[in-house]
């Protein structure tokens, strides 16, 4: 599924407030609010930034934090992906 | 949208430890917690959050298309399809059309099936997915 | 048809019955509420027989108005003040949208309010009940009401509930007997009397004061005391909010802001006394 491209409306339809090291969003489209952890939000702000397939986007969060670019951070990724659809905040094509 | 060639945002300057702490939940070790946390209040609250929930017909990545009467998103004037409505519709009105048969405001018996339709066929990942799924939820009933 | 119209704070009710039992009990433990304003209720409570024949045949109680809950569970005609009361709940839980909900009591001493946010066991009402007759004043017993515009919490003065070994203890500490309702026994709450706040209580009825303090009370513990982060504030505080996601974006603010600004702590006690000094000793800390 790593061609699938994912797409977001943070940060315009939001309203973030750090607290405690993790971040609280408020979303307005869906009315929800979450706790999000890292690496979420750099997550979001990617995907806001550019849409993309969950390699690009494993490429793009490894090179911020420089780290090599492996299968494991991948599937952290991917499974941080599904949990961000299942909120509503990250959609797919 | 942005330049594709713009190098990733710059994050803050932080200290070693706080950059460990963010590589280390690129590591399968993290996924044992989850990362994304639903502020679920109380009972009554089910009664209540589809209230301020609205869902976009079609998605924004769709913007122009038509509604075929099955739901369906088309290109414009194809046969037995309608435009969209102008503004998401919200929640409240979802749940009354689709639990009482009521149109939406401005819009007539056929595209209010449309669209209606069209809401039926969300599926989790789609925008509007998750309030669609609020008005379900059995204290709704 | 039986009905009450009276103020409690900012909600003007209209309390129905087609019995007239329980609007008579409801008449007298409000004594010396006010009217609403230009005598226009605002909200509707109502209690009726579920189906039409239990109104006389082992006759039963559903609660309802303008919003209603579907699995709402009908009660026995002579727990009718108690399916009042859930019923006026009820539509401030579900209707309210001028201020934010917290499901907690709260009490006021030099404009300064001592939140303490709790599940019926708790212990929150017994605490609330007694700081208001000793120096404090009670400002709600089930739902603090925070503005949005200013976080000031409003008074919200209903009755409050007292359930089993605190109905005795309140018993002795207040010399007027018309300020209870009836003894109810055996409710789906177990053994319940109800309270009228005091006469300072109800003439303050529309004074809003600051929160400076959210206490978590847990009765019935060796004594026991740890701080709240934030985080966990927030997630606490939104659990108990019937009415957070309905504020939308003001919700969201509103809670941040608590938050961020009240100290709070949790605390267990095994007694009243053991509870009331722990309180008080967190409110020097904090200059309340």
């Amino acid at each position: 599924m790593t061609a699938q491209i994912y797409r977001t409306d943070f940060p315009n339809q939001c309203r973030t407030h750090a607290i405690d090291g993790v971040t609280l969003i408020f979303h307005r489209p869906s009315g929800m609010t979450h706790f999000l952890a890292s690496p979420i939000p750099d997550m979001l702000a990617l995907l806001g930034a550019t849409p993309m397939n969950a390699t690009d986007l494993t490429a793009a969060l490894c090179g911020q934090l420089g780290m090599p670019h492996d299968a494991e951070a991948l599937a952290v990724v991917e499974a941080r992906l599904a949990e961000l659809i299942a909120s509503g905040l990250v959609q797919t094509d | 949208m942005r330049d594709e060639n713009n190098q990733p945002e710059s994050t803050p300057p932080e200290g070693e430890e706080a950059l460990r702490t963010r590589r280390a939940m690129l590591r399968i070790g993290a996924l044992s917690a989850a990362a994304v946390v639903t502020v679920r209040p109380g009972i009554a609250q089910a009664a209540t959050s589809a209230l301020t929930c609205s869902i976009p017909v079609p998605q924004s990545s769709q913007a122009g298309k038509w509604i075929k009467n099955n739901g369906d998103v088309v290109n414009p004037n194809t046969a037995n399809s309608y435009p969209p409505p102008s503004q998401p519709l919200a929640g409240e009105d979802v749940k009354n059309s689709l639990k009482y048969g009521t149109n939406y405001p401005g819009y007539n018996a056929n595209k209010t099936d449309a669209y209606n339709d069209y809401i039926k066929k969300l599926t989790m990942g789609k925008q509007g997915y998750t309030c669609y799924a609020s008005l379900q939820s059995p204290s709704r009933q | 048809m039986h009905a009450l119209s009276l103020r409690v704070g900012a909600i003007s009710y209209r309390v129905g019955s087609a019995w007239p039992g329980p609007i008579a009990a409801l008449r007298h433990l409000y004594a010396g509420y006010p009217a609403p304003e230009a005598g226009f209720a605002e909200v509707t409570a109502r209690i009726d027989p579920p189906r039409p024949w239990r109104r006389w045949i082992r006759p039963q109680v559903a609660i309802g108005g303008d919003h209603s809950l579907p699995d709402t569970v009908p009660m026995a005609l002579r727990h009718g003040l108690l399916a009042a009361e859930m019923a006026m709940n009820m539509q401030v839980a579900l209707g309210e949208r001028r201020h934010l909900l917290l499901h907690a009591a709260a009490v006021e001493r030099g404009g300064k309010v001592l939140i303490l946010p709790g599940e019926s066991g708790s212990g929150k009402s017994t605490l609330a009940a007694l700081l208001g007759e000793s120096g404090w004043r009670l400002m709600s017993d089930e739902f603090v009401m925070i503005d949005p515009a200013d976080g000031t919490a409003q008074p919200f003065p209903r009755a409050i509930s007292l359930k089993n070994g605190a109905i005795a203890e309140m018993e002795t500490h207040i010399a007027d007997p018309a300020r209870f309702g009836p003894h109810l026994s055996q409710t789906p709450k177990g053994d319940l009397r109800h309270l009228r706040p005091n006469a300072e209580a109800i003439a303050r009825m529309d004074e809003p004061a600051t929160p400076a303090l959210i206490l978590f009370p847990s009765f019935g513990f060796e004594p026991a005391s740890d701080g709240i982060s934030r985080s966990e504030l927030f997630a606490r505080l939104t659990e108990g909010s019937t009415n957070y996601v309905a504020l939308g974006q003001a919700g969201f603010e509103t809670m941040i802001r608590l938050a961020e600004t009240i100290p709070a702590a949790r605390f267990a006690y095994p007694d009243s006394a053991t509870g009331i000094a722990i309180v008080e000793q967190f409110c020097a800390e904090v200059g309340i």
